[in-house]
């Protein structure tokens, strides 16, 4: 994937490194003894992830009743966790596989991780729909088996029976993406191990890579493949769950805008996840050289762009409610969302989805760790209000007032979400403790066109140009 | 077992069937797969292969097995098929139910031996119907908190031992022995309480519970007779009321005056009238809210107020007025009252529910005046359920202070709870030395009593009435006594030495007294009188009047305190019912508050108080803030509702909450505000002045409905006046006959589902709805649907399958103005799942697990149904419920949902209650969604009916469960394919329209639109916004259509036949 890139672009990698420097870093850190900041952050994860299993367990034991859902209000944070996590989710695909194909060097710093992130993110996105079922011991009525009762299939108009193969078809492309990307680098650790087990489990990983010619030419194709695969499924997967409201009579869910609109929320919340857990990554496992600031902001780039995406939607969800003098509808937007009791959820969504994000027009803000890293999490909070809303605010109050309730979680609840951290969490601590977080063959292949030795090397050779003299190249490369 | 099993096939075996095969097939036919079976295999022992799928399979099948422990549940056959019984089949059995107050006649219907439903008995005489408190009372049956044996100082007993220490006690008892009953309407029983009372001397005193004994009074005075005459309201074209609360509580109640009230209140085009009704009160009352027109105001003024209507009209008629009524600030009300009254003499009727001499004896001097004895009012005969004289059982009481009573026996009454001097009456009866009781269940009173004598449920004895005078009514019972009960008559006859053979009960005591009553013709009279459940024995339905003497008539304005307080009943009575887990969770018909009693109290002196709530634009679980009122010395705590329609200055607070010993789920609910009605001239006021002081306490109501307007105009209520409607029929519904409407709802993409057999529809004419919730406990009952409790109803979990919505409007609805729901008008609406046959909650089922049957049906197969919710969702009428929790108990998960009292009403939870089982209902399971099955069940049975019988299914055969409780029969089930039905016709009535039909859901219930003799139609804001101008569009249109419009409205029966109004007109200018 070595192609002429332009001297004057701000190397990806910098630090002078050299392939065996690169091994050493990004493998170094599945070695020996965790350090102990990483034995707390993994502490952590585990007492979430024992929280949701007792809250998971007690609202199975109970019945749903210990939620706080009521008879108008069927769906809460329950539907808003799964919408939410699926968004997540996006980034890890959108970066490995479209920008993959848009041939985006600047991906493989943090397409592993996104990868995994967009793993484990759709493993806590499906335990919601299971266990959001009053009965999930009949889980399994879902699925299209044949069966001797009639035989008696699931209702293929039902949106959420399109979301089980959606979700299903996106776990399964994804794990394999991300497991076939891994192989040339399981096979560098195998190499590197020491001690029998590890080059056992290496080994049994790595499928017997050696790493001839042929072996990285079928691996480029599979990688082609498997994006090809991938792309629409970035499109598809939150199109369908945007089915799951867009297909009712529900005003505030029935609306056409919804599949572009959650798509670009999806990417736009990814990107935030992807941000919040990389600027921890980098920092935590020394990887400033390879996830360079520059690497920041093109993510913030793509952040502002769904984000304004986002909020255009918004605005035109307000100007057809408007325009098409529907009563319910304007009701939906008018008195449920921007005024009335769950407003103060709409204007969470919109000053952390819509207005903030606006910083990030000032080149100075794209570039600032700091607000990055408080934008991600504004984002992360915002669209998980965006889901929210959407959910809550379009049925507590819908066609017929005698019916209107409100809608206030239970502790339960809370604890399941943050045992979904826990669970993903504790997963993302696993990968990072036993996986390279950062593709180490790809980030080589690119070191030749974006090392920063390599830039300046050539840069030297153009300032002789005449051509090129009044630009201070020099500066820009060094930069960052 | 398996495991073995597996095992023991032998490879001997094998080689043996193999062998067999070989013999039998040809060499040529061989199968294939014998070519497999090579000699070396059949000759090997248990293949690797073999060995794993054995393993593979008893380890699962172990595993299933230990896992799944099934609690064995036993259905066990009859050993002798008793006569009558078929399993399967109810049967029916006609009686009667008295609660001491509400009397109707009854159907029961068993199944295998057990009642399980209770239905007004449609061929009764006396317009008989089941209110809510009727078909609820079949859970108190399955009470196991009721006595279930004699008791002899607190221990149980044999009633050998009871009957022989009640005899000597009473022999030697030092004082006067007093029999304190409720209201006695079983000629039969009273003669056993004569015969009693003629053995000991006993003074039988009946006590009130229901404070309606001015009324007696009044007539004792003005008519000499100390009874209530029957009013008849079907009579009535103007009805006054001042504070009766006739649909609901006041006197007869709904059992009585409901049917005959809305049979002057339907409409059709045939007959375009209606009678007019007024009402002045102080609360906010179910009868209220059905008033044409109506004013709240203090219950001095509405006092007030009845006087100086008496004045008005003695001066129009030239009778008597009475002096020093002074003129309220209502005159322009009461003169157009006393105008329309006068107008309609003869056939206006005045009814007062303030417990209060003087005013009854000014209802009555008004009616007089206006000829209503003898039309609208029948003194020929009486109503014998409103006995008891406050003054001879506060006479008791002072008597017991006296120490000159030396025995208190009790039945249906207790004074301790229900008295405002309960607290002296308790501290009297500890003193008293024989203390018994004949109840049914342990209350405040009898907790006092060595001796209890327990009397069975009325659906386990035989009892005879006679509730309105001349008319007879039977009780039989319809299972065996759970407990070891006896009758009331009969533990009566048995102390006062009439003789019982072994085998003999209440029954053969009823039947002597009979047959020396009626002599040869016994055994005819008394098989009639159990087949139809009542006797005609005055069939004349001749009114008659009675010689009115005015009599000493005079006004005393009562203290007119800065605030009043108005104690009124609910369907809990006053607390006889408060054990019945369906009513506390049938939700007040006014406030949709339930499980609770309050304080209502008007928004605006809510807000001046500083303890307004105002639900409707916070439909969250919103605290009620506490205040204490203090009346007649005595104080109590209780929360605030802010209730539209209570008269400012106003607080409202209903009796019979606040019991401490109470049944299955009674005790310690709401507050008892008994003791603050104060007593004047031995009449319990039901008014009086009061003092409020805030607590800073807060308390949480469970408020099933807390929006109460219908906002920006949702065309959801329609709604027209008298007058609109007599112009145009389709008033109030005009919009669905635009074309841009039918447009609307039109177009569709997918072909359209055709019912070509039946098409089950319902229609509710919202004109006869008045909102009493007899259905949602009717349904209830029907339905296995189950009771949740407080906790989960403030949660908004009700399982109701029907719900009565209430919607109030004012002129003022801006809630931040001072007389924001001041004058409100209210409108009732039933809503049951809809049916409809392009049903949103069907395509978004992922298992199929609700759809949609041939016949129209909306369908839910609780079975395949894994709980998403998502229909509960996309249902734009909120009709779906979802079963939080294992309401039941009937989950295999055994102990492990025991939840506790507050979660879910764990109390109906018990082998007793869940007798009340329909068998014909699957009980649904956790974590399901269920709702309005149109009774299912009942359309199968008719159809199978038909079927064996081999004829067609008749028209109007089917009812369902809350169509068949309904007094007012408002709700029309039937076969909307077949033309002669009641539903087919209803669907074609220009009134009638569908709920959301904007949105082709195509819902199979249509409304009838309401229509109000009242000045403006206040819910027709429907008319506003998009479709008013759209109807102006249209109207401009017509140019100089106006008559072809006439021409479309006169005769329409049917807009299918003549075309719709504006359809016709906008085609015509077209052409």
């Amino acid at each position: 994937m070595a192609q002429f890139e332009s001297p004057i672009r701000e190397p990806l990698i910098t630090g002078n490194k050299t392939y065996k420097q690169i091994t050493d870093d990004i493998a170094t850190p599945t070695e020996g003894t965790p350090p102990i900041s990483w034995m707390i952050a993994f502490g952590i994860s585990l007492t979430l992830l024992m929280i949701g299993f007792i809250t998971i367990g007690y609202t199975i034991f109970k019945g749903i009743g210990v939620w706080g859902l009521n008879k108008t209000v069927g769906w809460a944070w329950d539907i808003t966790n799964f919408v939410w996590w699926v968004g997540i989710g996006h980034a890890g695909t959108l970066i490995s596989a479209i920008l993959l194909l848009f041939r985006q060097k600047w991906r493989t710093a943090v397409n592993r991780a996104a990868e995994a992130m967009t793993i484990f993110a759709v493993m806590c996105a499906g335990l919601f729909p299971l266990i959001h079922m009053g009965r999930i011991w009949d889980a399994f009525f879902i699925f299209p088996y044949p069966n001797t009762r009639g035989p008696l299939w699931p209702n293929f108009h039902s949106p959420l029976l399109w979301d089980v193969f959606a979700i299903s078809t996106y776990l399964t492309v994804s794990v394999l993406f991300w497991y076939a990307g891994l192989i040339p680098d399981v096979a560098t650790l195998r190499d590197r191990a020491k001690g029998k087990f590890r080059k056992f489990a290496y080994g049994f990983m790595a499928f017997g890579w050696t790493g001839s010619a042929k072996q990285w030419q079928r691996f480029e194709y599979l990688a082609l493949v498997l994006a090809g695969l991938a792309t629409p499924l970035v499109l598809s997967v939150h199109t369908i769950v945007s089915f799951d409201f867009a297909t009712s009579v529900v005003k505030g869910w029935h609306t056409t805008i919804f599949p572009p609109y959650f798509v670009a929320g999806a990417v736009f919340s990814g990107f935030a996840m992807v941000l919040s857990l990389m600027l921890i990554t980098r920092k935590l496992f020394k990887l400033e050289d390879y996830i360079t600031i520059g690497h920041i902001e093109s993510m913030n780039k793509v952040i502002l762009l769904t984000g304004s995406i986002v909020g255009v939607a918004y605005l035109t969800e307000l100007f057809m409610a408007f325009y098409s003098a529907e009563r319910y509808e304007l009701f939906a937007f008018k008195y449920n969302r921007i005024q009335g009791p769950l407003a103060w959820a709409y204007w969470i969504m919109m000053s952390c989805n819509v207005i903030s994000p606006q910083i990030f027009w000032f080149k100075k803000a794209r570039r600032n760790i700091y607000i990055t890293f408080i934008m991600s999490i504004f984002i992360n909070i915002g669209m998980w209000f965006e889901r929210f809303v959407i959910i809550v605010t379009s049925i507590y109050q819908d066609f017929i007032p005698s019916s209107w309730t409100y809608y206030k979680p239970t502790w339960v609840e809370v604890g399941i979400y943050l045992g979904t951290f826990g669970l993903f969490f504790t997963l993302f601590f696993l990968f990072a403790r036993t996986l390279p977080v950062i593709a180490i063959a790809e980030v080589k292949s690119i070191l030749r066109t974006s090392g920063d030795q390599f830039r300046r090397k050539t840069l030297e050779k153009v300032d002789d140009e005449p051509v090129y003299q009044d630009v201070e190249v020099g500066q820009l490369a060094q930069k960052g | 077992m398996k495991t073995k099993q597996v095992n023991n096939i032998e490879p001997v075996d094998m080689k043996h069937d193999l062998q067999v095969a070989k013999q039998e097939e040809t060499p040529s036919a061989a199968i294939p797969v014998l070519d497999y079976v090579t000699d070396s295999l059949q000759q090997s022992k248990t293949s690797r292969r073999d060995f794993l799928k054995t393993m593979g399979f008893s380890v699962s099948a172990a595993a299933l097995a230990a896992s799944c422990e099934i609690p064995i549940k036993k259905a066990i056959p009859y050993l002798n098929q008793p006569e009558h019984i078929t399993p399967g089949k109810a049967l029916y059995y006609a009686s009667s139910y008295f609660d001491g107050k509400g009397f109707s006649n009854i159907l029961v219907k068993t199944r295998d031996g057990r009642p399980i439903k209770i239905d007004a008995n449609p061929d009764a005489p006396m317009g008989s119907s089941a209110s809510a408190t009727t078909q609820a009372s079949i859970i108190s049956l399955y009470d196991h908190t009721r006595f279930q044996a004699p008791q002899l100082n607190g221990e149980e007993a044999s009633w050998e031992q009871v009957d022989s220490s009640m005899k000597a006690a009473l022999s030697k008892v030092n004082g006067q022995v007093v029999l304190l009953t409720g209201a006695v309407i079983s000629p039969t029983v009273q003669a056993a309480i004569d015969q009693f009372s003629a053995q000991y001397n006993a003074r039988h005193v009946v006590f009130s519970a229901h404070g309606a004994d001015a009324v007696l009074l009044a007539n004792e005075e003005q008519f000499g007779q100390k009874a209530v005459p029957v009013y008849q309201f079907q009579n009535a074209e103007v009805v006054a009321s001042f504070g009766a609360d006739f649909l609901g509580n006041w006197l007869g109640g709904t059992s009585f005056y409901a049917k005959d009230y809305i049979s002057n209140r339907k409409i059709s085009a045939d007959n375009p009238t209606m009678s007019r009704h007024y009402q002045v009160e102080s609360m906010m009352s179910l009868t209220g809210m059905n008033a044409d027109k109506r004013k709240a105001m203090k219950p001095s003024a509405v006092k007030a107020a009845l006087f100086q209507l008496h004045n008005i009209l003695a001066g129009k008629m030239g009778s008597s007025s009475v002096s020093g009524v002074g003129e309220t600030d209502q005159t322009e009300f009461l003169t157009a009252m006393a105008d329309d009254l006068a107008a309609a003499r003869g056939k206006a009727l005045v009814v007062c529910g303030l417990n209060d001499v003087e005013c009854q004896k000014a209802a009555n001097a008004i009616n007089s005046i206006l000829g209503s004895y003898g039309s609208t009012i029948n003194f020929g005969k009486t109503l014998n359920t409103i006995q008891g004289d406050s003054k001879e059982a506060m006479q008791v009481l002072a008597d017991m202070k006296s120490g000159r009573i030396g025995a208190v026996l009790m039945h249906g009454a207790n004074p301790v709870f229900h008295s405002p001097a309960g607290e002296e009456f308790a501290a009297e009866l500890e003193k008293i030395d024989l203390v018994a009781s004949f109840d049914m269940s342990p209350n405040e009173s009898n907790a006092f009593a060595s001796h209890i004598l327990p009397d069975s449920h009325y659906l386990e004895g035989w009892a005879d009435y006679e509730p309105v005078s001349g008319s007879m009514a039977m009780a039989q019972p319809t299972i065996r006594p759970l407990f070891n009960t006896r009758q009331f008559g009969e533990s009566l006859a048995r102390l006062s030495g009439e003789k019982f053979e072994e085998d003999q009960s209440f029954v053969n005591y009823m039947q002597n007294a009979w047959s020396s009553k009626f002599g040869s013709s016994f055994q005819e009279t008394w098989d009639n009188a159990v087949r139809a459940g009542f006797m005609e024995a005055d069939s004349s339905t001749e009114t008659s009047s009675a010689p009115f003497s005015a009599g000493n008539m005079s006004y005393t304005a009562t203290s007119a305190g800065e605030s009043e307080l108005v104690l009124y009943e609910d369907k809990i009575g006053n607390g006889e019912h408060a054990g019945n887990p369906y009513l506390q969770e049938l939700p007040d018909p006014v406030t949709k508050v339930s499980w609770d009693n309050y304080a209502a109290i008007s928004p605006k002196y809510a807000r001046e108080l500083g303890v307004y709530v105002n639900r409707n634009v916070r439909p969250a679980r919103e605290m009620s803030p506490v205040i204490t009122l203090t009346a007649n010395g005595k104080s109590v705590d209780v929360p605030v509702y802010v209730q539209p329609g209570v008269a400012y200055g106003t607080i409202a607070v209903a009796r019979g909450y606040g019991r401490n010993v109470a049944g299955l789920v009674g005790s310690d609910i709401g507050v008892n505000v008994n003791p603050l009605a104060p007593v004047n001239d031995g009449v319990a006021s039901n008014f009086t002045p009061v003092e409020i002081a805030k607590t800073g306490k807060s308390y949480e109501l469970a408020n099933s409905q807390v929006h109460y307007t219908i906002n920006d105009d949702r065309p959801t209520v329609r709604e027209a006046t008298l007058e609109q409607y007599q112009e145009n029929h389709k008033a109030g519904n005009e919009f669905r006959y635009l074309p841009e409407f039918e447009h609307a709802v039109e177009p569709t993409l997918y072909p359209e589902k055709e019912f070509p057999a039946h098409h089950w529809g319902m229609t509710v004419d919202l004109n006869s709805c008045f909102g009493c919730g007899a259905c949602v406990v009717a349904c209830n009952v029907e339905n296995n649907v189950p009771v949740v409790g407080k906790d989960e109803m403030a949660n908004h979990r009700e399982m109701h399958w029907i719900r009565i919505d209430r919607y109030f409007a004012s002129a003022n609805e801006d809630p931040k103005s001072d007389d924001y729901m001041e004058d409100p008008k209210a409108v009732f609406m039933p809503m049951m799942c809809q049916h409809c046959d392009n049903a949103p909650c069907e395509n978004v089922c992922p298992v199929n697990a609700t759809n949609h049957s041939s016949e129209g049906l909306n369908q839910m197969a609780y079975n395949r149904c894994i709980g998403t919710r998502y229909c509960a969702n996309n249902c734009p009428f909120k009709v779906r419920r979802f079963n939080w929790y294992d309401y039941w108990g009937a989950d295999s998960w055994g102990d492990a949902n025991d939840i506790k009292k507050n979660e879910v009403n764990s109390q109906m939870r018990n082998e007793f209650s869940r007798m009340i089982l329909n068998p014909d209902v699957t009980v649904r399971s956790r974590g399901v969604i269920e709702k309005c099955s149109f009774c299912v069940q009942r359309i199968q049975e008719a159809k199978l009916d038909a079927k064996i019988n081999n004829k067609g299914l008749d028209a109007n055969t089917i009812k369902t469960a809350c169509q068949s409780a309904c007094p007012a029969d408002a709700i029309v089930f039937g076969d909307t394919n077949n033309k002669t039905s009641t539903v087919h016709e209803n669907m074609k009535d220009p009134r009638n329209y569908f709920v959301l039909e904007e949105y082709h859901v195509k819902p199979s219930v249509g409304y009838l639109t309401k229509v109000t003799n009242a000045d403006v139609a206040m819910f027709d804001k429907s008319m506003e916004g998009i479709w008013k101008t759209a109807l102006e569009n249209n109207e401009h249109g017509d140019g100089h259509g106006d008559g072809h419009g006439e021409e479309g409205d006169h005769g329409v029966n049917s807009h299918g036949e003549t075309g719709t109004h504006g359809a016709t007109n906008q085609e015509d200018n077209d052409h």
